[in-house]
């Protein structure tokens, strides 16, 4: 009768721990997945959220805006008509925007500079600069045609 | 000293092992299945923007669209220019013009440079702007406006574009 010498491992036992590793291996694969959505989750609560609102409501906004006037605090958007279609305001360090009705939401909490400038060659383009208190977060630089005036 | 086992005892233990091995090759099945199932779920995932550097660089494409469609706006005849990759900040060590689309644009009126007061440059300096352009039937004239910037090593770009009327009308949107 053939015997097992001492510490050899039968062929039951290395099934078993081929299993145990295909088990383990998924498992940290679904660790890993689950940590890398943590990680997007912490990016997206970075100021890229009120960036993309900025984007978002300004975009909206000039759409049908045909004028900016320019505020001590910010920058207020009108119609061909001269009503305002909304204001950005930034009040303590935080950037708001008021709608017709003055309703205002808050667009990015912590702000170290908030700048709204006319091309100097274009008077329908507007430059828009957004510094983060947190320097290491990158700044917000782009700009917004109006295109009211083409409806 | 021998150790003994009877034929029922042996044949019981093997089928508890054999329990066992189901056991888990049923567990090794199921885990494995799920790798497919997170796969799926991530590629049904809309796409997220891969890093901030990323974001930079679509905010600038932007900019660069935007001041086309001004520029379109108070100039109908106006048509973009094609241009090599160009530098978006006035660098010292370099000779390269800066980029058409961010000439003038700092608040001081010059271009976006070291001193910068708002302190753009070192977050600018590593992009470069490029447009091409191409007429197309229909009397359509196309922009495509590429932002380049390096990322670990590999030269990485983010485009937009947009169709122009090459008469003297309304933008397409």
């Amino acid at each position: 009768m053939k015997q097992h010498r001492r510490g050899e491992l039968s062929f039951d036992h290395i099934i078993a721990i081929a299993f145990l590793a295909v088990i383990l291996a998924t498992g940290l694969a679904v660790l890993q997945f689950h940590l890398s959505r943590q990680i997007e989750k912490r990016i997206d609560q970075d100021v890229t959220i009120g960036y993309n609102l900025v984007l978002q409501y300004l975009r909206q906004d000039t759409q049908v805006g045909s004028s900016f006037e320019m505020l001590n605090d910010g920058v207020a958007i009108k119609r061909a008509d001269n009503t305002q279609v909304s204001a950005y305001r930034t009040i303590e360090g935080s950037l708001y925007r008021f709608d017709k009705n003055e309703q205002k939401k808050l667009l990015i909490g912590s702000l170290d500079k908030a700048s709204f400038r006319q091309h100097p060659e274009l008077n329908n383009l507007l430059l828009v600069t957004l510094l983060p208190t947190d320097r290491m977060q990158i700044p917000f630089f782009t700009s917004f045609a109006l295109r009211g005036d083409k409806l | 000293m021998e150790q003994k086992t009877d034929p029922d005892n042996r044949r019981k233990k093997s089928d508890k092992s054999a329990n066992i091995l189901e056991l888990l090759l049923a567990l090794a099945l199921l885990s494995v299945s799920m790798y497919p199932l997170v796969y799926i779920f991530r590629i049904s995932q809309a796409p997220r923007q891969k890093s901030q550097t990323e974001y930079l660089a679509t905010l600038l494409a932007h900019h660069v669209i935007e001041t086309v469609v001004a520029r379109k706006s108070a100039d109908p005849a106006f048509l973009p220019l094609m241009s090599d990759p160009e530098p978006v900040v006035q660098s010292t060590d370099s000779v390269a013009p800066v980029s058409y689309y961010f000439r003038g644009i700092c608040e001081n009126g010059e271009n976006i440079c070291e001193n910068d007061p708002n302190q753009l440059f070192w977050q600018l300096k590593q992009y470069s702007c490029q447009i091409d352009t191409y007429y197309l039937e229909g009397e359509l004239y196309k922009v495509i406006v590429y932002i380049s910037y390096l990322n670990e090593g590999r030269k990485m770009r983010v485009f937009f574009e947009r169709l122009l009327p090459q008469t003297e009308e309304r933008n397409v949107e």
